[in-house]
């Protein structure tokens, strides 16, 4: 039989939809008697196959599983007549001789014309399933990428969770800073305080305690004492606004759909990269008014730092930063809007690739485009710019209200390909 | 009396720093907006500064040297919530800082700082103060030296005292009167 010989069958599989044509490639033709023992074997490539099959029966080399189909294949062509097709995989079971360990095959069951004595015995063509082990390949090259793309996915969030972490620790450090030190002034302070009270009880006259309070500047104390608490809460108020945003940020919902103000995911990335846009621009808020919609909000919290950041890395000087939000029909807008530097139509053309990045080594990864389109895909939306060189540029992303079907966003990333502008 | 600059773009900073500062006795002058401070610079001599890097506009880095080609005296401290190895470069290597404090601080090392600066500067200028009045008196004998030199040059032998054996002072043309009745 030649090497490559390949036939076509149609092929009805176990759902009982017509599959399209499978390209088949046969191993061997065996003809089996009504005790399912195999009586002949035909046209087998490997030697070894033909004599460790021969004389045996059908359940020696299948699965106790994959014996209950063929018996059920075989009693039907018996007592019905015309072919039947079996496809099983020989994944899990040893297939004596055959070099091939996993993929699909095909039998296809017809009775034996030749052996007028026994009329039930019968004739299987076991063929490899060309077709479905090309798609077997293809399944695992896709659960590849799709865990390629995860880990891209987490790294990037690691990556930005790092350059964060400089900006954060910048905003968190600044109030510590003047906390800590507020509290030394007010130990100063309470010591001289507590210096008078204690004398109350032991001093013999008032006049004792009007010295000692002589030699401290109360009446600076007094006032100063109000303001350095004042100032001292505020900074504690502030530590804690950024740590619960940076929770807010890092959620551990990935993947899970909810409904979401696409308004309060602004604030909160906000506040978690102000460090880094308060000195490169002014943010102004526009915000619209826009109805919840069902997203995964720490994925669009990303989407909305990536634009924010890149907007605040294109400023060459200090300049503007407008965020805005609105709706049309069943969809949502937001949109950040800088008056950077622009880009090029070819650097427009390549922002989404991965790895792509215009930044010097060690400021961008250049993922976190590429992800924030994967995300907006996953998501049924869209991003779309309007950038030139010296005018700014403007990053739009649009997102359905409702997600018609929920599961479908936790499906593989796709590949990141080009622009949409 | 001593006086120090504070700039920073965070006012409860300069507050808290201020607080510390002046209960030792400094005059402090702080402000939040770099420009007023670069404006400051033309009006007071500082024995040490104290600024904040990052700033907007231009962080502190950049500010110092324009203050150090203003007073190159004053000792410049930066305090920084990032301690990027790039940022401190550029302030020894640019800026000259004399200490660079990461925030949050230690009132202490802020106070250590802002002395031993104080110490420095002082010295500085006592040393530079030295200098100028060595070079002053030099400059008086130089003076002197020549003056004497033009006199000699009109008056031969009128800077020079000649004397005897004895000691005495020998006066050209005179003659003792009583040697000369003897």
């Amino acid at each position: 039989m030649a090497q490559n010989m390949h036939m076509e069958v149609d092929s009805t599989d176990s759902s009982g939809r017509l599959a399209t044509k499978s390209r088949v490639e046969p191993i061997c033709i065996i003809t089996v008697d009504t005790s399912d023992t195999v009586i002949n074997v035909a046209g087998a490539r490997q030697a070894a196959l033909q004599r460790s099959i021969s004389g045996t029966s059908l359940a020696s080399f299948l699965s106790a599983s994959q014996t209950t189909l063929f018996r059920e294949a075989m009693d039907a062509v018996r007592l019905y007549g015309g072919t039947r097709n079996v496809r099983w995989s020989s994944m899990g079971s040893a297939f004596p001789g055959d070099p091939q360990i996993s993929g699909r095959r095909i039998a296809k069951i017809l009775p034996s014309c030749a052996d007028e004595k026994s009329t039930n015995s019968l004739v299987i063509v076991l063929m490899h399933d060309i077709d479905e082990s090309e798609t077997d390949e293809r399944h695992i090259l896709k659960h590849k990428l799709s865990l390629v793309s995860d880990q891209l996915f987490q790294s990037e969030k690691m990556a930005a969770l790092g350059q964060l972490a400089a900006g954060v620790a910048h905003e968190i450090n600044n109030p510590i800073g003047f906390v800590f030190s507020n509290l030394g002034t007010l130990a100063g302070y309470v010591r001289d305080l507590t210096r008078i009270v204690d004398e109350v009880d032991t001093s013999p006259n008032i006049d004792r305690l009007r010295a000692i309070k002589s030699t401290i500047d109360y009446k600076f104390i007094r006032e100063d004492v109000e303001s350095l608490i004042r100032e001292s809460e505020d900074g504690i108020d502030r530590i804690t606004r950024i740590i619960s945003a940076l929770k807010d940020f890092t959620r551990k919902d990935d993947d899970v759909f909810r409904m979401a103000d696409i308004r309060r995911g602004i604030e909160t990335t906000l506040k978690v990269v102000n460090s880094e846009l308060k000195y490169k621009a002014d943010v102004i808020l526009e915000l619209g008014e826009i109805p919840e919609i069902s997203c995964v909000p720490s994925q669009i919290n990303q989407v909305i730092m990536n634009l924010l950041v890149n907007a605040a890395q294109s400023m060459e000087e200090f300049g503007k930063i407008v965020i805005r939000t609105g709706s049309e029909r069943n969809m949502i807008w937001f949109e950040v809007d800088d008056n950077g530097a622009g880009m090029s139509q070819e650097i427009q053309s390549r922002i989404y690739e991965p790895f792509f990045t215009t930044k010097p080594a060690g400021k961008g990864t250049g993922l976190g485009l590429a992800i924030s389109f994967n995300i907006i895909q996953k998501h049924n939306g869209i991003i779309d710019l309007s950038s030139a060189p010296g005018m700014g540029t403007r990053f739009r992303v649009w997102l359905p209200i409702l997600q018609n079907d929920q599961t479908h966003a936790s499906t593989e990333a796709q590949p990141v390909q080009g622009g949409t502008p | 009396m001593i006086k120090i600059q504070l700039v920073d773009d965070e006012a409860h900073i300069l507050k808290a720093l201020a607080r510390i500062l002046v209960r030792e006795g400094y005059e402090v002058h702080a402000f939040t907006d770099v420009e007023e401070a670069l404006a400051a610079l033309g009006e007071h001599r500082y024995a040490v500064m104290l600024v904040d890097y990052q700033m907007p506009k231009i962080n502190g880095v950049t500010y110092l040297q324009f203050a150090k080609q203003s007073q190159p005296n004053s000792m410049r401290v930066v305090l920084s919530a990032h301690g990027e190895r790039q940022t401190m470069m550029n302030a020894i290597n640019r800026a000259e800082v004399y200490r660079f404090i990461s925030k949050p601080w230690d009132d202490y090392e802020i106070l250590a700082a802002v002395r031993s600066g104080i110490d420095l500067f002082t010295l500085r200028n006592e040393n530079a103060r030295l200098l100028a009045e060595v070079a002053a008196q030099r400059t008086r004998l130089r003076l002197q030296a020549e003056e004497l030199r033009r006199l000699e040059r009109e008056n031969p032998g009128l800077t020079r005292v000649d004397r005897d054996q004895d000691g005495n002072i020998i006066v050209d043309g005179y003659v003792d009167q009583a040697e000369a009745a003897g």
